[in-house]
């Protein structure tokens, strides 16, 4: 008579399992996912996701459950699940694209499932969080329908339910990848993902242990209740310490995640720097014309163009996405960025394009929320990319004129400029700069002297600047020459001559330059204003200007530094002029920002004062890269590199000895320990001539004789025997090692066999009776 | 005075000629003979439990020719009295005086066939020699002539009429072992020179004097102190054992310090090691300890027990600081 073998808890594709086992796993799998959810918050933020978590992972619960119990064939499955989809898709995760939303639209498929493909990519490439922008939830709805239905398929249906615990954990490292870099209770997250797999891991080896052992009628309730019972407290114990030490030891602030590598929709150094075609504006055929209409922003608000904080010795650029400060990192923004995210007042404005600015759009202060009035609105809103750290925008493409857009806005304080004599350096990183016109470093020097306070010196520094400084743009006849461009040369030229004249373009980028020198973290900011009243304004062409923005410990500040129009002082030639030549015949041409790859790559931090020596920055360069390197391997050698210097100092003590006869103890306790290490088992109790017989070398059976002799004869041993002892102790070391392989060899030398008892031996071999 | 390296060379060198000249005798057997030199070297006497036919009169008439001594046996059996073994106080009518006749005791090596056969009141007369050195008839006291060596022998299967030997006369036994049937090449040797005279005669490689002179430079060997330790703890492992009821006495580590530095001589050497210790634990300490019944019953032997007693027992590898 045999007996039927039960069915596995999990049972499998032919069998249905046993209620209990269809309960527990449907409750950890919504359990499991619903902690996905959460783990999902941070990207939208939005109570669209509760609504879609719920919904989700309910459907997807009930599909897998009916298709358990109804025995679906796998194509009837997959259908209920495409039709599940098709049906509360658009109004989960497309909800702007329904009818009274709940029907959806045509177009509303059409991007539901195009957000399946592609939804992933524009989720990485967004500013976050995104609520129910576009068809971003797509992304989120897949995974909580497809996630729990796999997983209670595989623990259900499966051959392997253990594998089930796989889905969710690939579920949420999914949502972490896509997630924020800033995390959000990813320690108890973890935790609590952790312990619901394990307990539910731990449920289904009862139930397994349940059914094995039901055909022997033996009785498991009372220990799989116990066993669950001090599982379940000792991963509460577990998750209670890991929520402790995770209080204590605190997440990274920004972990790599996909959008971290992502590749940007909008590079900046693709562009030509705004403040090369500066001068261009001040043309007198374009001077007057209007180039942006304000409406709606407070009196004194500055309208930014485009913030720049990289030179190369030619132009100010905006920064690479490469460095830390992010200047160089376009992103596309949701329709609104929450106010837990942009505290503050925010106050609606209204900008029209009157003439070309490229790719740059004007904003003001931090945007909350943009909203492009125009036709082609949704083309547009997708091509508008935002860069938080600068509060510059962009549209890839190009803006057009007469574009018209709103902008909710926050006006935060450190707008407005405030005395710098107090100002300390601030923590911005921005990316260094190439090199300083030597005359401005002389001449910050020579204004600075006797100053301390970093604060000081740039306000005294940008105060003499201002004095001293001729406005003109060199295009009109009556004003004085000046030369466009901010290239070393140029700034050489312009901070070198008697009197210094220059525009808002030389003013700004000297300044900046001069913050660099002193320490502050420094950019060049490229608009309009500040605004002279409230209302609607009309700014013209000619109102563009660029001030300089420092990094204190207060937060950025702005500073205008451009010196006001006034009547240069007449020059006394030193010798009659006998031809009059004009002074700017033709229009300065506006210099081309160098090629991409001709521009020197940003650097990581501001660079410090003093130039390097480029062999020390290349080695410099070197550690970086080799230094994290060789400290991780030096952390996982470091046990390996304890124990060889461990043996290397027992060597050493053994050997200086001043007792010739500990020395000679020592010589064969050498070898001994040699043999150990290369594996042999020495007996724990046997005498040195059957330790030597062991070890099967002649030298050690001599060495063993000696040592007995240097111990338990009446006479004492002399210097002479024991360096003897210690030349053949290390024949024999090295006869030990010689059969061995490269890596066996490497394994004796790292071996702790030796070592294990080598703290009491070494109490004995200092003198003292072993007990 | 301590044993200087030279003597040590000198009395490894005639042990040595002492061994090979027995072993020309007793073939393929030369730790017993060793076993035996030691134990006449150190001034005990040698309990061989043996069965019968293994080499036992061979090894001691061997012996007693190498040094030049005389050799005696006497069969052990239940009606031996004492005075057949020391001798005998004879009424010479003629001279009307008593007359001392000696005994077989009255040798340099004698050995004791069966000495379990015999009645305690012989075996203690047998003893007494042993432990005194001397025989005492009538109230005179008799000296038997050093080297004095008692090879007495039991046979451990038949013990139907036999008087077991109690534990305080074992103790009196300096070692304890067993010759052995012997291997097959040395049977095979044996049986070659089977055409020969029935006992083969050595020839004496040392004289008596000689033999007096090692037993006395024996007694100098060095003994450090670890050493010493290590045969007080070996002893009292013994007596701590599980299954031993007597553990080995104080005259039990005496004898093996003792028998330790006249086998420490053998080889060669002025001092003992920890090794020669080991050597001698076995033959020196096993017939000494008196076992548990129970463990007895389940087959635990005294050899046994000494071998775990030297296992777990560590040998002193280190000096002892002063």
């Amino acid at each position: 008579m045999t007996t039927a073998r039960p069915s596995s808890a999990a049972g499998s594709a032919s069998t249905v399992p046993r209620p209990a086992v269809l309960a527990s796993a449907t409750i950890f799998t919504v359990l499991a996912w619903a902690i996905i959810a959460v783990a999902l918050w941070p990207i939208y933020r939005a109570g669209e996701l509760v609504t879609l978590a719920v919904i989700a992972i309910t459907a997807a619960t009930a599909i897998a459950l009916a298709s358990t119990l109804g025995r679906w064939p796998s194509w009837g499955t997959l259908g209920a699940t495409v039709a599940v989809f098709t049906v509360v898709g658009v109004p989960l995760a497309v909800p702007g694209r329904t009818v009274y939303g709940v029907l959806p639209e045509p177009q509303g498929l059409a991007e539901l499932f195009a957000g399946v493909v592609l939804g992933w990519r524009q989720l990485v490439t967004i500013d976050l969080p995104v609520g129910a922008y576009e068809a971003l939830l797509v992304p989120a709805l897949v995974l909580l329908l497809v996630g729990p239905l796999l997983t209670l398929l595989v623990a259900l249906r499966g051959r392997r339910p253990a594998l089930a615990a796989l889905v969710p954990i690939v579920g949420y490292l999914t949502a972490i990848a896509i997630g924020p870099q800033s995390p959000l209770l990813p320690i108890s997250t973890t935790i609590a993902l952790a312990t619901t797999l394990l307990l539910w891991m731990a449920a289904r080896a009862r139930h397994r242990r349940r059914d094995e052992l039901a055909a022997s009628a033996v009785e498991t309730r009372g220990a799989g209740v116990r066993t669950l019972a001090a599982a379940t407290v000792l991963l509460l114990l577990a998750g209670g310490a890991g929520a402790a030490v995770a209080g204590l030891i605190a997440p990274p602030e920004n972990r790599t995640v996909l959008r971290t590598t992502a590749e940007r929709p909008f590079s900046p150094l693709e562009q030509p720097s705004p403040l090369a075609a500066y001068r261009a504006v001040f043309d007198p055929a374009v001077a007057e014309l209007p180039a942006l209409i304000v409406d709606g922003a407070p009196a004194g608000a500055r309208i930014r163009i485009a913030a720049l904080d990289s030179y190369d010795g030619v132009v100010f650029a905006v920064g690479s996405d490469a460095v830390d400060s992010a200047s160089g990192s376009f992103v596309r923004i949701p329709t609104e960025r929450p106010p837990d995210i942009l505290p503050g007042e925010r106050t609606t404005v209204t900008l029209t394009l009157e003439r070309d600015h490229g790719v740059w759009l004007p904003t003001l202060g931090q945007v909350a929320a943009v909203r492009i009035l125009a036709d082609d609105a949704d083309d547009l809103r997708d091509s508008f990319v935002y860069n938080a750290t600068t509060g510059t925008a962009a549209l890839v493409g190009g803006a057009p004129i007469g574009l018209t857009y709103e902008l909710d806005v926050v006006l935060d304080a450190t707008e407005t400029a405030a005395g710098l004599r107090a100002a300390a350096p601030g923590p911005a990183a921005v990316p260094g700069i190439a090199q300083v016109p030597e005359a401005l470093t002389d001449w910050v020097a020579e204004i600075t002297e006797g100053i301390d306070e970093p604060g000081a010196q740039l306000e005294t520094a940008l105060e003499r600047l201002r004095e001293d400084g001729y406005l003109s743009h060199g295009v009109d006849e009556d004003e004085a020459p000046s030369r466009p461009g901010h290239s070393l040369a140029r700034l050489e030229d312009f901070i070198g001559s008697a009197p210094i004249v220059g525009d808002a373009e030389q003013y700004a980028a000297t300044a900046a330059l001069i913050a660099r020198e002193l320490g502050f973290p420094s950019r060049i900011v490229l608009g309009y204003g500040p605004l002279a009243q409230a209302g609607s304004t009309t700014l013209l062409a000619s109102d563009r200007t660029a001030w300089l923005e420092v990094s204190t410990t207060a937060g950025w500040q702005s500073v205008d530094v451009v010196s006001e129009r006034r009547e240069l002082p007449p020059v006394e030639p030193e010798e009659p002029v006998p031809v009059v030549r004009p002074q700017n015949p033709a229009q300065p041409p506006v210099e081309e920002p160098p090629a991409i790859e001709d521009q020197a790559p940003p650097e990581i931090e501001q660079s410090d004062d003093e130039q390097l020596d480029p062999f020390w920055a290349t080695v410099l360069a070197v550690l970086r890269v080799l230094g994290p390197l060789a400290l991780i391997l030096g952390m996982l050698a470091s046990p390996l590199v304890v124990i060889a210097l461990l043996k290397r100092r027992r060597r050493a003590r053994r050997r200086r000895q001043s007792d010739p006869a500990l020395r000679i103890l020592g010589g064969w306790r050498d070898v001994t320990d040699a043999a150990r290490d290369v594996g042999l088992a020495l007996p724990a109790t046997g005498t040195r001539r059957e330790l030597a017989g062991v070890i099967g070398r002649p030298q050690a059976l001599v060495l063993a004789r000696v040592a007995d002799r240097a111990l338990y004869a009446p006479e004492e041993p002399d210097h002479e025997e024991a360096d003897r002892v210690w030349a053949a102790a290390d024949g024999v070391r090295a006869s030990l090692l010689q059969p061995l392989t490269r890596r066996q060899r490497w394994g004796a030398a790292f071996s702790t066999r030796s070592l294990r008892r080598y703290p009491d031996r070494m109490r004995v071999e200092a003198g003292v009776r072993e007990p | 005075m301590t044993m200087t390296a030279e003597q040590a060379r000198w009395f490894a060198d005639i042990t040595e000629r002492i061994t090979a000249n027995v072993e020309r005798a007793v073939l393929g057997k030369s730790y017993v003979i060793r076993l035996s030199l030691t134990a006449m070297l150190s001034e005990g006497h040698l309990l061989l439990e043996d069965v019968p036919g293994t080499g036992k009169t061979s090894l001691a008439r061997a012996l007693a020719q190498s040094v030049r001594g005389t050799t005696t046996r006497v069969q052990f059996t239940p009606d031996l009295l004492p005075g057949d073994i020391t001798g005998i106080t004879v009424f010479d009518q003629r001279s009307g005086d008593f007359s001392f006749h000696r005994g077989p005791v009255f040798a340099t090596i004698v050995l004791a066939d069966e000495i379990n056969r015999a009645s305690p009141k012989t075996q203690s007369a047998l003893l007494e020699v042993m432990e005194e050195g001397q025989v005492t008839i009538d109230g005179v006291s008799h000296d038997v002539e050093a080297p004095f060596l008692v090879i007495a022998t039991q046979n451990p299967i038949e013990q139907a009429g036999t008087y077991r030997l109690p534990e305080a006369q074992l103790d009196r036994f300096l070692m304890k072992t067993a010759i052995g049937y012997p291997d097959h090449a040395a049977t095979v040797r044996i049986l070659e020179g089977a055409g020969g005279p029935r006992a083969l005669v050595v020839e004496p490689v040392v004289e008596l004097e000689t033999v007096r002179d090692l037993i006395s430079v024996a007694r100098t060997v060095h003994v450090d102190p670890t050493i010493t330790d290590y045969v007080a703890r070996l002893v009292e492992a013994t007596r701590a054992h599980d299954d031993v009821r007597l553990g080995a006495s104080v005259r039990g580590a005496l004898a093996l310090v003792r028998c330790a530095k006249t086998f420490a001589a053998t080889e060669g050497r002025h001092y003992v090691i920890p090794d020669d210790v080991k050597a001698l634990a076995e033959p020196v300490l096993a017939h000494r300890l008196g076992l548990d019944p129970e463990s007895e019953f389940d087959g635990v032997t005294p050899s046994a027990v000494i071998s775990e007693v030297l296992v777990e027992t560590p040998p002193p590898s280190e000096r002892i600081a002063v």
